[in-house]
């Protein structure tokens, strides 16, 4: 299933692309995109059962990034 | 207070680091007692500006360590400037760090700027919507809005959720969805968009669709979906990201080690050149210029299209654009306005034009084809529908009814012939209504589609941004077809077209070249989502046009494709000065840092600064200009 989210607390470019690389790692997780500039982060992954991981993900990457499920 | 303490005490750092690169420049070598400048008075005041500067970049580096991530563009800026210390050149490390920090500054700045070009169409995500379920008034956020929940949109407010008018009169200010400046007028049982301001008294509204299906979660949708469909050049970026630090990283610990072991590795100035080589190295090996500005010129250019009112789907379609060479239009509603006009009214001999139009009229009376809506040009008041009796629609002929208990026909020739009335064929170029009454044949009425008066400057504009062939679709026969075409100015067109003839003729056309498709996206769905682009006007209301597009243009304007393929010309020149740019000087400088006794070898440190974060600077800053040349146009 496709899922996008709004995130914030990522400040450069670079870290975006790096953050992307550690969700992909995530089990079930199929693939990641993350647009910086558009602070969205767009999923497809098997099902919601990911969302808990991608949060801890998200929340333990540099200061914290906060994410906020918009689909 | 902090920030401003922040922005004083960089400025202040760069001042101090350009006056002792001068100090270090004149005076490095002069002997102050036992030592020299550069030991004595450049070292302790480095040292301290540098400590200050630096002392957040150190936090961030230890908790990205932490964190494992060791390679990472802070983190290496410092070990090259503590590189820089060892060998002795101590400008250049508060060089490194103070211009690393006022280059995050600017890139802030420019990131801000930036999503500024894209909030204006952001700004019609609605953050609640007040439901009125049992008329209680309660403030809930969009995504908890079922369908069938009533809820209120106040004077001022945007309606956040697609709905019908359950009570309430008011206008609406559509301009934001469809362009259309005149507001709208809504009552009880009125359909409307969400997007829209109510600029009337309160309505009270059913929702009819989720939050997510509405057309103004549909619209930004298009527009921040960006990300799931990106250009080839953002594609190569993500992809240069990831190998070019490692390599860079590798090359430099092999330049701090292998030179100065073949060379002389008992001599530490050998060592000292090639450490400084090194830190240039780690100095350059952030990719930052590339992976922030060619992402960025996309991003701009999407959000200023969307200013112009076009909706583009992704960055991909940005590209393709640039490569356009062929450009379909359908015909009714897309070059002409859709809205059929009477242009002659033919009674024969003995009939007024008046009598002949109320006859029309009457005859047209219950039909909603385009024809009826002519002819009758909003004037049922004036007829009385009691003297019409046994309506009947035939199918690909006209309408036959009874009126004042005589029988009355409208429609084409067939209608006529197959109910053996006499009559004169009209040739004629237009759609011909004959009239017949009483089993006499009273004369014809010739009706046209009217050509959109921005169709013919748009297709010639077409031409001059280098499309090569515009062709134009029609259901509609060849006469009627001939003269649109040749008044429009199109290259080729094809008429007698059923739908799925469309999408043939249209696969055919662009087997060879990027072809975009441009219809009302009605029921164009099918070539919409053939063609390499699909350009949807003037029909944001349904929910075909949104999901089977690639553009959206939201008002009825031909010439927007004209300002996207200008914008997306530009995008694709400023994408590649930047990549050429920015590797051209960071490989460069690269390449010199290696060269053995450059009389500019000691200063090669600042070189790598600018093409670490002067590049990106510059290259962040010409993605940007995109935003400011459309502002210029306007």
């Amino acid at each position: 299933m496709k899922m996008v989210f709004k995130f914030d607390g990522i400040d450069c470019a670079v870290c975006a692309l790096k953050l992307e690389e550690k969700i992909k790692k995530i089990p079930n997780v199929n693939s990641c995109s993350i647009n910086f500039l558009a602070q969205r982060i767009e999923i497809d992954a098997l099902d919601k059962s990911i969302i808990d991981e991608l949060t801890a993900t998200c929340s333990s990457f540099e200061d914290g990034v906060s994410i906020k499920r918009i689909k | 207070m902090k920030k401003k303490f922040d922005f004083i005490s960089l400025i202040l750092a760069t001042i101090v680091t350009i006056v002792l690169l001068i100090v270090h420049i004149i005076y490095g070598d002069v002997s102050l007692g036992i030592n020299t400048v550069n030991n004595l008075v450049i070292l302790p005041i480095s040292l301290l500006f540098y400590l200050l500067v630096s002392y957040d970049l150190f936090i961030e580096s230890f908790k990205k360590i932490r964190h494992k991530q060791f390679f990472d563009e802070v983190t290496l800026s410092l070990i090259a400037t503590i590189a820089a210390f060892a060998i002795g050149e101590y400008v250049e490390a508060l060089a490194v760090v103070v211009f690393f920090q006022v280059g995050e500054r600017f890139e802030k700045y420019a990131v801000d700027k930036s999503r500024n070009s894209i909030k204006s169409i952001l700004d019609l995500r609605p953050d609640k919507v007040t439901l009125y379920n049992d008329e209680i008034e309660k403030v809930v956020e969009p995504f908890d809005v079922n369908i069938g929940d009533l809820f209120i949109v106040k004077s001022g407010e945007r309606v956040p959720i697609d709905g019908v008018v359950i009570e309430g009169k008011s206008s609406l200010d559509t301009s934001s969805i469809t362009g259309e400046s005149v507001p709208r007028s809504v009552k009880e049982n009125d359909e409307i968009l969400s997007g829209t301001i109510n600029i009337g008294s309160p309505l009270v509204i059913k929702a009819t669709k989720e939050f997510y299906n509405s057309t103004v979660s549909k619209m930004l949708d298009l527009v921040e979906n960006a990300s799931s469909q990106k250009a080839n050049s953002e594609k190569f970026i993500t992809k240069f990201a990831k190998i070019y630090t490692p390599i860079v990283i590798s090359l430099a610990v092999l330049v701090a080690i292998i030179p100065p072991l073949i060379i002389n590795y008992s001599d530490p100035s050998v060592w000292s050149n090639y450490i400084r080589t090194a830190a240039s190295f780690l100095v350059i090996s952030c990719p930052c210029a590339l992976v922030l500005s060619v992402p960025m010129s996309y991003f701009v250019t999407l959000g200023e299209a969307s200013k112009q009112k076009v909706l583009i789907k992704g960055s991909t379609f940005i590209d393709k654009f640039t490569k356009l060479k062929n450009i379909v239009l359908d015909k009714t509603g897309t070059i002409t306005k859709g809205n059929f006009v009477v242009t002659s009214i033919n009674p024969v001999e003995g009939t007024s034009k008046d009598e002949l139009l109320k006859l029309a009229k009457y005859g047209e009376y219950y039909s909603n084809h385009p024809i009826a809506h002519a002819v009758l040009n909003n004037d049922k008041e004036s007829l009385n529908k009691d003297l019409l009796k046994d309506y009947q629609e035939i199918d690909g002929q006209g309408v036959k009814v009874e009126y004042e208990s005589s029988t009355l026909l409208i429609g084409n020739s067939k209608l006529l012939s197959s109910n053996n009335i006499e009559f004169n064929k009209v040739d004629s170029p237009f759609t011909i209504l004959y009239v017949a009454y009483k089993g006499k044949y009273l004369g014809y009425i010739e009706i046209k589609d009217e050509i959109k008066e921005s169709s013919k400057l748009a297709i010639a504009n077409y031409h001059k941004n280098g499309v090569k062939k515009v062709i134009m679709l029609t259901g509609d026969n060849q006469n009627i077809a001939k003269v649109i075409a040749q008044d429009a100015g199109v290259d080729e067109f094809h008429a007698n077209l059923l739908p799925l003839d469309k999408t043939n003729k249209l696969k055919e056309i662009q087997q060879n070249a990027t072809t975009a498709f441009i219809g009302d996206g009605v029921n164009d769905a099918p070539s919409l989502t053939t063609s390499d682009i699909g350009i949807s006007m003037g029909g944001i209301g349904s929910d075909i046009t949104i999901d089977s597009s690639d553009v959206v243009i939201m008002d009825d304007d031909l010439n927007r494709v004209n300002d996207v393929i200008k914008m997306s010309k530009r995008n694709k020149l400023v994408v590649y000065e930047n990549i050429i740019f920015a590797l051209a000087v960071k490989i460069g400088v690269m390449i010199l840092s290696l060269i053995p006794n450059l009389p500019i070898a000691s200063y090669i440190m600042w070189f790598a600064i600018f093409a670490d974060v002067g590049v990106t600077v510059i290259c962040v800053f010409n993605s940007l200009r995109l935003a400011l040349h459309v502002k210029k146009q306007n």
